[in-house]
């Protein structure tokens, strides 16, 4: 699975993507953020305040990431 | 008509004409000269462009609906844009003048809790 980082998520994680070894089609938005404060602890705030989308559509509380699509970490947005 | 479109130019957006409109309400949003407190050159802007427009057309298709516009168009600039240039230009038409000012207002609200957009740096003045 594809995994992006934006702005301030990504100055965080030290990246601005990554590829993640997945065996499940589906991934709880839990299990999401588990893997990436594994991988880069200091996204452990982030995770309160950042949406993540998955396939380009925004994972809601409680949802699911198709592994098959890309994610993205979508910190606070700031357009306009 | 809808219509979004993300530039790293400056950006221009010709007059809509539609004699079925009797009112062509445009929104600039332009970089303002300081940012919190401090004076700036410019700001840079990123986003997820796939995404981006993919929530900018959506957002524009929902607040025509609600409003009863004719159309509405919007471009937001990516990259550096300097003080006193747009950064977004909303553009809606609609029958009445009250509509197209609602529509504006509410879909510059939403955009801004939505579309992946950011400002992800202020530059400095030298």
């Amino acid at each position: 699975m594809r995994v992006l980082y934006f702005a301030g998520a990504a100055t965080v994680a030290g990246c601005d993507a990554e590829d993640w070894d997945t065996d499940a089609a589906r991934m709880t938005l839990a299990d999401f953020w588990s893997e990436a404060i594994r991988r880069h602890p200091n996204l452990a705030d982030w995770s309160r305040k950042c949406r993540v989308a998955s396939g380009l559509e925004y994972v809601p509380e409680g949802g699911s990431l198709d592994t098959n699509a890309e994610a993205a970490v979508i910190p606070p947005v700031s357009g306009g | 008509m809808i219509s979004a479109t993300l530039s790293e130019d400056r950006l221009e957006l010709p007059e809509l004409f539609d004699p079925a409109s009797g009112a062509v309400v445009r929104f600039t949003g332009t970089v303002r000269g300081t940012e919190n407190g401090a004076p700036i050159a410019a700001l840079e802007y990123a986003a997820y462009t796939t995404m981006a427009l993919r929530e900018l057309e959506r957002l524009l298709r929902a607040t025509a609906e609600a409003h009863g516009l004719s159309s509405a168009r919007v471009v937001h600039r990516l990259g550096i844009v300097p003080v006193g240039e747009a950064a977004v230009i909303l553009e809606v038409t609609a029958p009445h003048r009250t509509a197209a000012f609602a529509a504006i207002q509410e879909f510059m609200d939403r955009m801004k809790i939505d579309v992946p957009i950011w400002k992800i740096r202020a530059v400095s003045v030298e």
